[in-house]
């Protein structure tokens, strides 16, 4: 007989179905881990990203008028709409039209949030498994691919095709969301103002500065969000300033290049140039916000 | 044998008296062991704390502080220095670890600093406190004296063959009940071994283990009956002091790794700045310790126990100058100190989360190195993928640790610093360490609440008796990884530390949020907060309800629902490397107990189909530990059965 000193547990007020919505990936021939990069940047773990979008929708920043000097918190997510969210991942969102408003104390940096009609392929799958279950999507699409015309899997699909909104109940939904916002002091959130293709290489790279704790992720650039409605906290505690984009904006890639290299190096990235460009590219569409 | 060597028939009447007053209010056995233990702990600790306080400085070593409402949990190496209390902070000083050595099972001291720091005062003070001189000894170890032995051996001519034979001492091996070791590294360190094992062995083969007998105290309705089992001893309290093996210190050498992982250091700082002219006026001049503090144990002791002063008093403490009647009164007290001091009453039970975070530092700090641990995890999780596949399940974890981060570096500097790698006995050392910092926090609380609140202290130490947390262990290993790093450098496994509690508490709190569809914070002492417990039980609760399925129909239901859990798990590392190992192991761990459901799936089936269909998950997740404890037993042909056993805790 063992001596046992670890307390039994005791029911839990779970409901049955507590994992109904997790999404389960099929076992594939080639499952085996990513270990190096050698053709390009590809498999990149978005998790961190979707993450970041799914608080900030849960605690986004409204209005900065002049006449608040609070934010007024919307909180976009119920729900439903988080597990809509959470399976279409970052890919179905974009923000765009960055520029700066004058709040009472000072600059901060607004945006449109708008919907991607274009998502990928997979995640249109994760979308459609939200609604009809993750063991039928393989069978849904073999009997509809045809005709809703999603044949081709390395092609973007419109979510916003007619034909598709049946399958696709949430989306309307999720539209709601669109809208004018401040933009919270999260530099993952500025990813999302590129195209989905363009955010999963630099999503690499910023997630490994990230885990190295290498500028910008030295510094605050990840909110906490912690807002609550009728929060009384000055605004700048919360979203991007004009202070702080010149701050993020300093380096010429945003990750200081030094790291850009360090991090090709790691993890055997061929063509790395191509990605100091585009890191390059970024920076300078940041640089460059209108405003007041 | 000769007449010294007599052991005499202990003198139990005191505690006869309390068990039978206690038994006559109504309390049983149990209740009567608990409430002896818990009144002479504290009337030990209080008395002597009295009989000391002008006559010795306090060491703060290190400060543990828990927030509970950021789940935040900060271990500090005082050195000495004095901080100004803090909410939610308990402040552990030498004494506090001298006390808990006397309670727990075999925490060994080993005080190292550099010479006249007082090391060796501040033990032999509590010692000569607690205990008469003929319980307790002190050697000396020098190249001349390097026998640790001495104090159990007794030699006598043979009057037939006229040779010396070399016996064990019986009587001191029952009456010493601490022993202390100076100068431990000028000697032969080895030989402490043994001590430290709680036994000595001569060279003949005669061996014994070494303590105070602890009395038995057996209680039926109101009647008392004590008696003594042989193998039931009160391990003798082994403490050391030494000089660190710097050259200026002729004949010290570093500690020998087989002693050093069965002790805790303490390295003793230079108290002379931060006790200041506190303690010019003390002096060593005083030699009545041990009686001035049985006159105030013994009021002590009654008033918390509601027993008569008076009588206690007249079985404690010498009623003549008769040698005889000293003995007399000494035994009866031994007898008290050992029934509550034995060590069986500081085993605590530990919690779920306290174990899983254990077992993250251990995922953390053992091994080969990270990467290896960290693979060896993903293959464990794609070969049961492989071996499922009729499931459809897929377990495997499509990720990598990136070595050359900051975080891995870090940690890996601190594992690189280490004099040998984590063994089991560290493991083993830092249960102990965990029971002893568990019963410090809970006196040291216990008073703080009590002058707080003006409640009585027996009271509120009998209300914080609680399980182990991740508190206590995590405490625990940064003492035993403190211990095992060679060099400093700046090296602290606190950090490593901080970073296993900050992965665990995150992801299990991501987990259960995702589980439960709502926010779940960390709750320290919650019984049912555990990653691995909440994916089984989810497992049994997907199928609680279900009537004579088949024995296939049952596992496909339940792994099914592992696998989502396990893919769950699976996007909640956050890009973190350090989560990620945490991810791996559970991820495995669980893939191994869908392997092991398959595996013993009819019988699994069996035990199901005996219990009624039910709202309850319990009764079946019991059906399923059965099956997992019967497992243990049989030959074994699957070797990630531990892994399923640690899932449940067994």
């Amino acid at each position: 007989m063992t001596d046992n000193r670890i307390v039994q547990g005791g029911e839990l007020d779970l409901e049955s179905n507590s994992l109904e919505d997790v999404i389960v990936n099929p076992v594939t021939s080639d499952s085996k881990p990513v270990s190096s990069f050698v053709n390009g940047i590809k498999n990149v773990d978005m998790s961190y990203l979707d993450g970041r979008l799914i608080n900030y929708l849960g605690a986004v920043g409204g209005d900065p008028s002049p006449s608040y000097n609070f934010i007024k918190v919307y909180n976009l997510l119920n729900p439903e709409i988080t597990e809509i969210v959470k399976s279409l991942g970052n890919s179905f969102f974009k923000i765009s039209d960055l520029r700066y408003e004058h709040s009472k104390s000072g600059r901060v940096v607004i945006g449109d949030l708008t919907l991607n009609p274009e998502i990928p392929y997979e995640s249109l799958k994760r979308a459609i498994a939200v609604s009809i279950g993750d063991e039928h999507v393989d069978y849904f699409l073999e009997e509809f691919s045809d005709r809703l015309e999603i044949t081709d899997e390395t092609k973007n699909i419109d979510a916003s095709k007619p034909e598709l909104q049946p399958y696709l109940p949430g989306i309307a939904q999720v539209r709601k969301l669109s809208g004018k916002y401040t933009i919270m002091a999260d530099v993952y959130l500025l990813l999302l103002t590129l195209n989905p293709e363009d955010r999963e290489p630099l999503t690499f790279f910023f997630n490994a500065a990230r885990e190295s704790k290498v500028y910008p992720f030295s510094h605050k650039f990840e909110a906490q969000y912690t807002l609550s409605e009728n929060n009384n906290a000055d605004i700048n505690e919360y979203c991007l300033t004009l202070s702080d984009m010149n701050t993020i904006t300093q380096n010429p890639h945003i990750i200081p290049f030094h790291e850009i290299v360090r991090i090709g190096g790691e993890n055997k990235i061929k063509g790395i140039a191509e990605y100091t460009d585009r890191l390059e590219n970024f920076r300078d569409s940041l640089r460059n916000i209108p405003g007041p | 044998m000769t007449s010294e060597n007599k052991i005499n028939i202990p003198q139990t009447k005191a505690l006869e008296l309390i068990a039978t007053e206690l038994a006559r209010d109504g309390y049983n056995q149990s209740e009567i062991k608990e409430k002896l233990h818990q009144a002479a702990f504290l009337a030990t600790i209080e008395s002597a704390s009295q009989t000391m306080g002008s006559r010795v400085a306090p060491t703060p070593l290190f400060r543990i502080a828990y927030d509970q409402d950021s789940s935040s949990l900060e271990f500090t190496f005082l050195e000495g220095k004095g901080l100004v209390p803090a909410k939610s902070a308990i402040d552990v000083d030498y004494a506090d670890f001298v006390f808990a050595s006397f309670q727990c099972d075999r925490v060994a001291l080993l005080s190292e600093g550099i010479t006249g720091t007082g090391k060796t005062y501040t033990l032999e003070q509590v010692l000569k406190t607690v205990y008469d001189a003929d319980n307790r000894r002190g050697i000396r170890l020098n190249t001349n004296m390097s026998n640790v032995l001495q104090p159990y051996i007794e030699g006598r001519v043979d009057p037939n063959e006229g040779v010396l034979r070399i016996n064990i001492n019986k009587k001191a091996v029952r009456e010493i009940a601490a022993l202390f070791i100076d100068e431990q590294n000028r000697g032969d360190t080895n030989a402490i071994l043994g001590l430290l094992d709680n036994q000595v062995v001569l060279a003949t083969g005669e061996r014994a283990e070494l303590g105070l007998p602890i009395p038995q105290i057996n209680v039926n309705g109101k009647d008392v009956k004590i008696d003594f089992e042989d193998e039931k001893v009160k391990p003798v309290a082994v403490h050391s002091a030494q000089n660190p093996p710097n050259p200026e210190y002729s004949g010290a050498r570093r500690t020998d790794g087989a002693v050093g992982n069965r002790q805790v250091r303490i390295n003793y700082p230079n108290m002379a700045l931060n006790s200041g002219a506190a303690t010019i006026n003390m002096t060593e001049q005083f030699n009545h310790h041990h009686q001035t503090f049985m006159d105030l144990f013994t009021v002590k002791l009654a008033n918390y126990l509601d027993v008569d002063t008076k009588k206690i008093r007249e079985f404690l403490i010498p009623q003549s100058t008769k040698p005889e009647e000293k003995i007399r009164a000494n035994q009866e007290y031994l007898n008290i100190h050992a029934a509550s001091f034995d060590p069986a009453n500081a085993r605590n039970l530990f919690l779920k989360s306290a174990v899983e975070s254990a077992d993250h530092i251990i995922m953390l700090t053992g091994g080969n190195d990270l990467e290896s641990n960290f693979n060896d995890e993903l293959e464990i999780a794609q070969q049961w993928t492989d071996e499922l596949k009729q499931y459809n399940a897929n377990f495997v974890y499509n990720t990598s640790v990136d070595t050359k981060s900051q975080l891995i570096l870090r940690i890996e500097k601190v594992r690189a610093a280490f004099n040998e790698a984590l063994i089991e006995r560290d493991k083993t050392k830092a249960t102990k360490i965990a029971d002893a910092l568990a019963l410090i926090t809970r006196y040291k609380k216990s008073y703080e609440i009590s002058r707080e609140n003006g409640t009585s202290a027996l009271d509120e130490f009998k209300t914080l008796q609680a399980p182990l947390t991740v508190r206590d262990i995590a405490s625990a290993y940064a003492i035993v990884l403190n211990d095992k790093v060679q060099t400093k450098n700046g090296t602290s496994p606190v950090n490593v530390i901080n970073q296993a509690f900050t992965d665990y508490v995150s992801l299990l709190t991501n987990f259960s949020s995702e589980v439960y569809n709502d926010e779940v914070k960390f709750d320290l002492n919650n019984p049912d907060q555990s990653i691995r417990y909440l994916c089984s039980y989810v497992a049994v609760n997907t199928i609680k309800k279900d009537e004579n399925l088949k024995a296939d129909e049952y596992a496909t239901k339940m792994i099914s629902e592992l696998n989502k859990t396990s893919a769950l798990l699976r996007g909640l590392d956050d890009g973190s490397d350090t989560k990620k190992l945490l991810v791996a192991r559970v991820n495995s761990d669980i893939a191994s107990l869908a392997g092991f459901i398959h595996q013993y799936r009819r019988e699994i089936a069996e035990g199901f189909n005996q219990i009624s269909p039910s709202d309850k998950v319990m009764p079946r997740y019991v059906a399923l530990t059965d099956v997992v404890k019967k497992a243990r037993n049989d030959v074994k042909t699957n070797y990630t059965l531990p892994r399923v056993e640690r899932v449940f805790g067994i």
